[in-house]
């Protein structure tokens, strides 16, 4: 399968792609200008035919039709969407009440709620050529409002219930095009995001992820599962 | 009998903000009617309790402003409805393969970060009042069990942030005796809801102050329908 993963230079993003290159998917890995791409040139250089590096910084929505058109000329089809790149600047313009500002918290917005939504639209087309397209947004538990019982990171989970949302609106429109479209917990995983003191490495979280990309079809569409494949509490 | 209030109603000017400032101003609150026009205000009974603050929910100087001109006449507030808000329905906004990102934070600006803005500005007046409460004006477009037909996205977004962003205030503003709460005021026959709605603009004004007169501390964080059920998430 040909699956495309934004956010692909470190953490969950970089593990996604050692794990699809490892059992022979294709990949192709965005990243943006400024990104620190030695760990996953390493993987370029090894496996040339399974790799491609494309220019997305996801907020960009010029850059990113750009990106889609450019893909679309030398792609087939897209099987699998995943839109990781993600930001949880955590300062108090955006975590602290009385400090937050309207750029931060409007940035975390854009970048985690309002990007996944113009990246999926890019690659439709792409996406409408595969006979078994899947679009996976990695979201948060953080994203709960059931569970958010507690105060702070203001921007982050507004921007995961968003994203959460977001989800639900494309899962209500691809279900004609046979698209399902789900919003997946990666779990709290040790990567610059998720700290040292996370409970699950990269790689246990992402075998994860890609068993519920595996087994994913329609019916399943719209659901914000966690990496173990549960359903989670809105 | 309900002690009159110090309330602040974003969007006082027309639609269901301009009935809730009726309602108000009929049971004898104190009004301070947040809009950025006047003329339907103008023509009120106001009986001296209507106070006109000038207020654009996307600039943060025009909110600071009505800050300041809020405490020219009062030193705490006892009720906040963020109630102003936009539905653009371009596909632009809508429509998912039409949507532009710059259209999408347009609506966040306005029903996500205005609300936002103007809780943190007004919290220092909301500590000086008794009791007080923040209540969202929300939509079952922002509940994400509901959301199993497309379209609306920008809308439907903004409200579910807002709706998480009700839930973190509530959370951190408990502790110091603070109520946030949402809630869904129907389908309304205002600009937005077209005529076709199912309720007045009085009757859901009605709902939402029926509500905000009942709630306590242990209901901070709530997502309520209009008629004091809870919605779901
Ligand atoms: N780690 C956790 O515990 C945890 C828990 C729940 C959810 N998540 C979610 O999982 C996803 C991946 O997180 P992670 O832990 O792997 O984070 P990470 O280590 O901080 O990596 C974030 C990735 O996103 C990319 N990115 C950020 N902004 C971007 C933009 N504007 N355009 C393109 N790429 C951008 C980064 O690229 P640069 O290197 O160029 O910055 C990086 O590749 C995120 O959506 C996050 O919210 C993580
Ligand atoms: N009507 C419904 O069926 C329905 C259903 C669910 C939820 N709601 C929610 O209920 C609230 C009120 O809606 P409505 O039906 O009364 O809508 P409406 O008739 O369209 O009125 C919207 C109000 O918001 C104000 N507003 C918009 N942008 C503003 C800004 N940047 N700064 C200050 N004020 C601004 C408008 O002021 P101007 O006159 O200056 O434009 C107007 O007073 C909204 O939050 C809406 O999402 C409505």
């Amino acid at each position: 399968m040909y699956i495309l993963i934004t956010g692909a230079n470190r953490g969950i993003g970089l593990e996604l792609v050692r794990q699809c290159v490892a059992r022979g998917d294709r990949v192709g890995a965005g990243v943006r200008s400024g990104s620190d791409t030695r760990e996953l040139q390493k993987i370029v250089l090894k496996h040339p035919d399974h790799v491609g590096v494309l220019h997305l910084p996801v907020d960009q929505q010029a850059l990113v039709q750009e990106a889609a058109l450019h893909a679309a000329q030398t792609l087939d089809a897209l099987d699998v969407l995943v839109n990781n790149a993600g930001i949880n600047p955590e300062t108090p313009a955006e975590d602290t009440f009385g400090a937050l500002q309207e750029a931060s918290v409007l940035h975390v917005l854009h970048v985690n709620a309002v990007a996944p939504l113009i990246v999926a639209q890019a690659f439709m087309p792409l996406l409408k050529k595969s006979p078994r397209p899947r679009i996976i947004n990695i979201t948060s538990e953080m994203g709960s409002l059931a569970d958010k019982t507690y105060g702070g990171s203001y921007a982050y989970c507004m921007s995961k219930a968003a994203l959460n949302m977001a989800t639900r609106g494309m899962a209500a429109d691809l279900r004609k095009d046979d698209i399902p479209v789900v919003a997946l917990d990666p779990g709290w995983v040790r990567t610059d995001m998720g700290g040292p003191s996370a409970s699950l490495s990269p790689a246990e979280s992402v075998r994860g992820i890609l068993r519920v990309i595996d087994t994913l079809t329609l019916k399943d569409t719209g659901r914000y599962l966690d990496y173990t494949g549960r359903d989670h509490r809105w | 009998m309900v002690t009159a209030l110090r309330v602040l109603i974003t969007g006082a000017n027309r639609g269901l903000g301009l009935a809730l400032v009726r309602l108000c101003l009929q049971r004898g609150d104190h009004v301070f009617a947040a809009a950025r026009r006047f003329d339907a205000l103008e023509k009120l009974d106001s009986g001296g309790r209507l106070f006109p603050v000038p207020l654009d929910v996307d600039s943060g100087e025009s909110i600071a402003a009505a800050v300041d001109t809020v405490r020219e006449h009062a030193v705490g507030l006892d009720l906040l409805i963020n109630n102003a808000g936009i539905f653009p329905r371009a596909p632009a906004y809508a429509s998912f393969g039409h949507i532009e990102a710059a259209a999408l934070r347009e609506v966040l600006q306005t029903n996500t970060i205005g609300p936002l803005l103007v809780a943190q500005a007004f919290l220092p007046l909301l500590h000086n009042g008794s009791a007080a409460r923040i209540i969202n004006i929300t939509s079952q477009q922002g509940s994400l069990q509901w959301k199993t037909r497309g379209g609306s996205l920008s809308y439907s977004v903004s409200k579910a942030a807002l709706n998480m962003l009700t839930r973190v205030m509530a959370a951190e503003l408990r502790p110091q005796g603070i109520i946030a709460a949402m809630i869904h005021p129907g389908w309304v026959q205002t600009d937005m809801g077209s005529a076709n709605a199912a309720l007045s603009a009085d009757q859901s004004a009605a709902y939402v102050l029926r509500i905000v007169d009942r709630l306590t501390l242990e209901d901070s964080g709530a997502f309520f329908n209009y008629d004091g059920s809870p919605h779901p998430w």
